[in-house]
Order: structure tokens, then C-alpha cells, then sequence
């Protein structure tokens, strides 16, 4: 069985070693709530959602779902047209440097210097954080293997990621924001990176939020994951959530059609039937019956069947 | 705020010392190897003009890279990173103008000697086209980066040629009358308050100016999208 059709088993999330279950009792890194960006093609839609300290949350969607719109409002980088954006507690524009000093960023495209050596950008971002670890920086580029002494314009966009992860992980930020960041990186890499943050949450006081439309990414370090589509979180929960309920039950369209509509996300047409996406998969088994198979829903049965969703909606 | 002047001068040190040498290169020629030199104050004004331009320079720059996005998510406020471009291009233009005069007027055949360029006259009318340029320039660059500047050269040019037009319109001696009134009212009030007093006078409208520049530049960073 692939990664990708694995479904949420503890398996595949062998990321965290936090236990699931008491994070209502853990003071939250991120809350949104009800957050609105307007611009002339696009609207970010009444968007909430919390993370508690200690796990890692995961926003997925399609290309242009909003999910970068959410980070630049969570770094202050674009103004909200409504909505509250609070970060370890804090206002996050009111205590923005208090803020911003506990958080690691990485950009999708980092804006580094192109004419300046990784040194030199170093040499300026450094002095903002106070916690900086100049060892453990040297450490982490060591483990990269980025020349630092050359200009960041001869990186590939891997080694830039790389070398924007080194900054954000050298300043013991307790929080993580990565916009995207396994995009552009190789296949190796992408694994030692996903190992190196589940080990950083060995620390409970440390959080994640992880943009991405790799799912097979999230499937291995997040605890909770929130679906974005045309700007509207489509479905936010935990990972135990989604693992006890949701799930994709396969047959023949009529058998399907005794699942309750209330629970119905989306489904994929095939030859040999229908797959439908369900958030019940307890009751979608009892109302179907043997005719069909429940499996626990992986996050690209997600992904794709809400798409589905989208599909038959618009036509 | 010091943070952000060292991070903008490690990021932009290299092209601010080349831009620095173009510009004071191309002080140097009209000061040594022109045939007719222009008046000291000429000389002075057309000086300071160039060295507030030099600060434009980080700010291009990081619209260049895209990296206003950079600075903008660092633990500093938006106010503090526009509070240490206004020191940064105040010091990199004072420092500039005082590095250009001494060069220009130490060199063998400068039409200029020190005397020339450290009166009261040329560095009043230097240290005054610098604020002038610096409070007009530093919202347009602050707010729309390197477009900011070719907005304020339009908006200069088209500002020119609507004067132009006006005063072809109205008469050249209207005009002369007009900029002759100006001048007089600044020598009566010179005369009416003093040297010192008017020297101090002058130097608080420039630093008002400044001031309110800074505050216009705050606000409109603040609400950048980036």
C-alpha cells in the first residue's frame, strides 16, 4: 500500500509523539477567528481555526485556495478586512514584535538577496532574535550543506527553502510557520526535513502550521489539518477525528445512495462504481450494508473527493 | 531600530559605496574638469540633490528581490523600519554631501575650495534641497518601491511643464515678479528676525517637513500589502 492511498492509520502519522487527546488543556499557539480578505478575484471567507501548543497543523488545499493569503495575515505581512488573529494569547498586530520574536517563517518563494553570500543574510537577520544559536545555525548548515559563502542567487530553490528553514529553526522560535516549504525540495530531503520537525516537537511547547498541497507530507507530522477551498475552511479537525469518522466508502452508485446526504463530501465516478467521501463512516457502513467497503479516508481521498464536491456542485 | 539600519547596510552596502562613487565621480567632473564651473550654491543644491537620491537605493533594492516581505516579517515594527529609513538616508546623505565637498575641494584644479563648499550659503542651500528631496521622495519609494521613484521623476517632470505652461501662459515677467516677491519676503524676513534666527527658523520649517514626511511614510507603510 502506498503513501498516498494508506489512509490516516497511526502508521502513517508516526510524526509526533505528543498524545492526542488533552490538547484542549494546552494553551493555543494560533486562533483565528472569523478572518475576511477581500480582493477583486478573491475572497478569504469568515476562516477559523486554532492550533494548541505542542502539535502541528497542517493547511491543505488546491493551488489559489487561500492558504498563503492565511499566512501573510497570521505574519502581518496583508491587513485583514475583518476577523481577530491572536498568537500565543497576543493580538498579533498589537504585540507584533513580541510575536514575531517566537516565530519561525518560512516563505513558498524566500525574498533573500540575490547579489548578497547566505553569510551576509545571516549577518542581518540575526540580530533581530535574541534567542539566536549561531552553534546550532552553523549545525544546521552543515546538515543542509549550503555554501554559505556564496551568493544566494547560485541556490536552487531547495537549497534557498533549506537555507530560509536554517534561519527559522536557529532562533528557538516556539512556533513554526512554513508557507509551502517541501515544494522544490527532493524526495530525501523532504523526509529528513519531515523527521527533523516531528523531532522538534519532542519539545511540547513547539507548534507547526505547515501549508501544503503535498498531502503525503501532512500525513506524516500533522496532528490537525485544515482544508482550505476558494478561501472557506471546507473542514478543520484533528487527526483522531478524522480518523474515527471520516472515511471513503466504495461500491455500486445505488448502494451509495442510502448514505445520509447530511454526511455526503464528494464522490469520484469509475468504472466499477463510485467512491463517495463521508464525514459518518460508521453510519454510511450501516446504512449500506456488505454491498460496499469503508476505508479510512487519506488526506488525497480528501483532498480530491471534496474537489469531486466542487465538480458536481458547479455542474 | 539599529538592527534594521545594520540589516540594510549588510544587504545594500556594495551597491550603496558603487552608487556613491557614480555619484560623487559625477561631481567631480563638473567640479574640476568643466570649463565654467556653476555658482557655488548651484554646485551645492544640484549636490544634495544627488546624494538624497542614494537612500532610494535599499529600498529599490529590496522591491528588486522582493524582499520587503523579509523586513516585514522580522520581530520590528512597520514604524521602526520606516524611522531607520528616514536616519539611515538623513546620515547616508549628510555623510555623502560633507564626503563630496572635502573631495571635490582637496583635488588639484577644482573650480571649489573648502571655503567655497563649508560657507553658510552652499550648506544651507544643500542640507535644504536634501530635506526638501528626502521629505517628498521617502513616502512615494516607501509606499510603491521602485515605482515610487519613477512616479516622483514623472510627477516632478509633468509638475515642471504645467509651470512652464503656466508661465508662458501668464508672461515671463509675471513670473519673474512672482519668484522676485518670494525671494523678497524671505530677505525681509531675514532682515526682521536675523541670521541666527532665520538660519534656526528655516531649520525647523525643514525638520517639520521631515517630521510630517515621516509620519505621511508610517502611516501608508503600515497599510502596504506585501
Amino acid at each position: 500500500m502506498n503513501e498516498t492511498t494508506a489512509g490516516l492509520t497511526d502508521a502513517a502519522w508516526t510524526g509526533t509523539e505528543v498524545p492526542m487527546g488533552d490538547f484542549e488543556a494546552n494553551p493555543l499557539a494560533i486562533s483565528v477567528a472569523n478572518l475576511r480578505k477581500r480582493y477583486p478575484d478573491f475572497l478569504l471567507k469568515d476562516v477559523s481555526f486554532s492550533l494548541p501548543q505542542g502539535y502541528v497543523m497542517g493547511l491543505v488545499g488546491p493551488n489559489g485556495a487561500g492558504k498563503t493569503t492565511i499566512i501573510k495575515l497570521i505574519m502581518n505581512l496583508i491587513r485583514p478586512d475583518g476577523g481577530r488573529i491572536e498568537l500565543f494569547g497576543l493580538d498579533h498586530r498589537a504585540h507584533e514584535e513580541e510575536v514575531k520574536r517566537r516565530i519561525g517563517f518560512v516563505y513558498d518563494v524566500p525574498p533573500f538577496y540575490g547579489d548578497v553570500s547566505l553569510r551576509d543574510t545571516k549577518r542581518a537577520i540575526a540580530p533581530f532574535y535574541p534567542a539566536w544559536n549561531e552553534t546550532l545555525f552553523n549545525e544546521l548548515v552543515g546538515q543542509f550543506e549550503l555554501p554559505i559563502k556564496k551568493k544566494v542567487k547560485t541556490l536552487s530553490k531547495g537549497m534557498r527553502t533549506k537555507f530560509a528553514l536554517a534561519l527559522a529553526l536557529s532562533h528557538d522560535a516556539d512556533l513554526l510557520v512554513l508557507d509551502e516549504p517541501t515544494t522544490g525540495l527532493d524526495p530525501v530531503f523532504r523526509r529528513e526535513l519531515l523527521h527533523g520537525l516531528s523531532g522538534i516537537l519532542q519539545d511540547q511547547a513547539k507548534s507547526i502550521l505547515f501549508s501544503t498541497h503535498i498531502t503525503t507530507d501532512l500525513e506524516r507530522i500533522a496532528d490537525f489539518v485544515t482544508f482550505i477551498r476558494d478561501g472557506e475552511v471546507i473542514l478543520s479537525a484533528s487527526r483522531e477525528e478524522l480518523l474515527d469518522t471520516w472515511g471513503v466508502v466504495r461500491g455500486d452508485e445505488a448502494a451509495l445512495a442510502a448514505i445520509d446526504p447530511a454526511t455526503r463530501h464528494g464522490s469520484r465516478r469509475h468504472a466499477h462504481g463510485a467512491d463517495v467521501l463521508t464525514s459518518d463512516a460508521a453510519a454510511a457502513r450501516a446504512a449500506c450494508g456488505d454491498s460496499v467497503v469503508v476505508d479510512p479516508a487519506s488526506l488525497e481521498d480528501i483532498v480530491v473527493l471534496l474537489e469531486g464536491r466542487k465538480k458536481e456542485e458547479h455542474a | 531600530m539599529l538592527e534594521v539600519i545594520k540589516k540594510d547596510l549588510i544587504l545594500n552596502r556594495n551597491v550603496m559605496l558603487l552608487n556613491t562613487v557614480v555619484f560623487t565621480g559625477i561631481l567631480v567632473v563638473v567640479a574640476v574638469w568643466l570649463s565654467e564651473s556653476p555658482p557655488t550654491r548651484l554646485f551645492a543644491g544640484f549636490a544634495g540633490l544627488m546624494m538624497a537620491f542614494l537612500p532610494a537605493i535599499t529600498v529599490t533594492r529590496e522591491d528588486r528581490f522582493n524582499a520587503t516581505a523579509l523586513g516585514c516579517s522580522l520581530p520590528v515594527r512597520r514604524k521602526t523600519i520606516v524611522r531607520a529609513r528616514f536616519v539611515l538616508s538623513v546620515g547616508t546623505a549628510l555623510l555623502g554631501l560633507v564626503g563630496t565637498f572635502l573631495l571635490v575641494s582637496l583635488l588639484p584644479h577644482s573650480h571649489y575650495r573648502v571655503g567655497d563648499l563649508f560657507d553658510r550659503g552652499p550648506l544651507v542651500t544643500a542640507l535644504t534641497v536634501i530635506a526638501i528631496a528626502l521629505s517628498l521622495l521617502l513616502p512615494f519609494i516607501l509606499r510603491f518601491g521602485m515605482n515610487g521613484v519613477l512616479i516622483f521623476l514623472v510627477a516632478t517632470q509633468v509638475l515642471g511643464v504645467l509651470l512652464l505652461t503656466v508661465v508662458s501662459v501668464a508672461g515671463f515677467a509675471q513670473h519673474r515678479e512672482i519668484v522676485g516677491q518670494i525671494v523678497a519676503g524671505f530677505v525681509r524676513l531675514r532682515e526682521l528676525t536675523g541670521p541666527a534666527a532665520f538660519s534656526g527658523l528655516m531649520a525647523a520649517v525643514l525638520l517639520a517637513l521631515l517630521t510630517l514626511s515621516y509620519l505621511v511614510s508610517a502611516r501608508v507603510f503600515e497599510n502596504r500589502e506585501l
